[in-house]
């Protein structure tokens, strides 16, 4: 009878963690191809944030600092960011096949396409995934492989397109490249 | 001789009203116990300082309960806002890095055409 308790006890708990499971997001990389390109790289970054951190740090931003301000404003909106960005100090640092791991977690129907620019000279490579719900951006995948170079973003949540436009302008980046990624993904959701 | 009977009379009555009177009454149970231990106690109390008394010690004891929580609270503060400001640097690094990513976009997508 205990022992049935104790079983139930430990299910319950179970499915109690799934749905936390399922919005916390996923991890694309391999912890294993994490370490070996951090090793590699000269420089690299690697942020995690699901929605509870994104919330607790939302808490110390300035709303007065206009980066700041604006990054409130997207954050608000968002359940999970996953960053990573490599640069080395040579080429062919990394795998292709590691690249089109990464690319088959979202050729399905969840996730469409937007952008796909390859190109035949250096090999280098540029993907933006969207993932569309009743024509709304619930998720954005970006992946650019460079020579020298490797990023990837993975961002779950609310995203308009003219939030990315806030982003030209601020944290360095120029005005009339968020409002033409913008542009594009609106034409791309219709 | 009935003179000297009524003579000795009194006499005796005192003598017996006095021996009652001075007679050695035996002391209280414990007495000599309790005069002893209030004499030790009294001894102690010069000897002892204020902060071994008993109510000193309980007050002391609070000041320093409300003390240690009062720094606990404080370095938990320190540490959540450490945190804090380490989770928003991280999106901010996020953030920037995803604006360069899309420039990076924007800049293939324009070579293309």
């Amino acid at each position: 009878m205990r022992t049935k308790l104790w079983m139930g006890l430990f299910v319950c708990l179970g499915l109690l963690a799934l749905p936390a499971a399922g919005q916390s997001g996923k991890q694309l990389l391999p912890p294993a191809l994490e370490k070996e390109l951090a090793s590699k790289a000269s420089e690299s970054s690697e942020v995690t944030l699901d929605k509870k951190m994104l919330a607790f740090a939302s808490k110390f931003m300035n709303s007065k600092d206009p980066d700041e301000a604006q990054a409130l404003q997207l954050i608000q909106k968002l359940d999970y960011v996953y960053v990573r960005s490599y640069e080395f100090k040579k080429s062919n640092m990394y795998k292709a096949e590691d690249v089109d791991r990464i690319r088959k977690q979202f050729e399905n129907a969840e996730w469409f396409p937007m952008i796909r620019e390859r190109s035949s000279q250096d090999g280098e490579s540029t993907d933006l995934y969207v993932h569309m719900v009743n024509g709304e951006m619930h998720g954005m995948v970006i992946l650019n492989a460079e020579a020298e170079e490797l990023t990837l973003v993975y961002i779950l949540g609310t995203i308009h397109p003219e939030d990315l436009e806030h982003l030209g302008g601020n944290f360095g980046i120029p005005k009339h490249a968020a409002k033409a990624a913008s542009k594009k993904m609106t034409q791309g959701a219709k | 001789m009935v003179l000297r009977q009524k003579d000795e009379q009194p006499d005796r009555e005192l003598e017996e009203e006095l021996r009652a009177k001075l007679g050695r009454i035996p002391a209280p149970l414990g007495l000599k116990s309790r005069i002893l231990a209030e004499a030790r106690a009294r001894e102690l109390r010069k000897k002892k300082p204020l902060w071994f008394s008993i109510p000193f010690a309980r007050a002391v004891a609070l000041v320093l309960i409300v003390v240690l929580g009062a720094a606990v609270v404080l370095e938990r503060e320190h540490q959540r806002r450490v945190e804090g400001e380490r989770a928003k640097e991280q999106v901010m690094l996020a953030l920037r890095i995803t604006g360069t990513a899309l420039q990076t976009v924007h800049n293939r997508v324009s070579e293309e055409r």
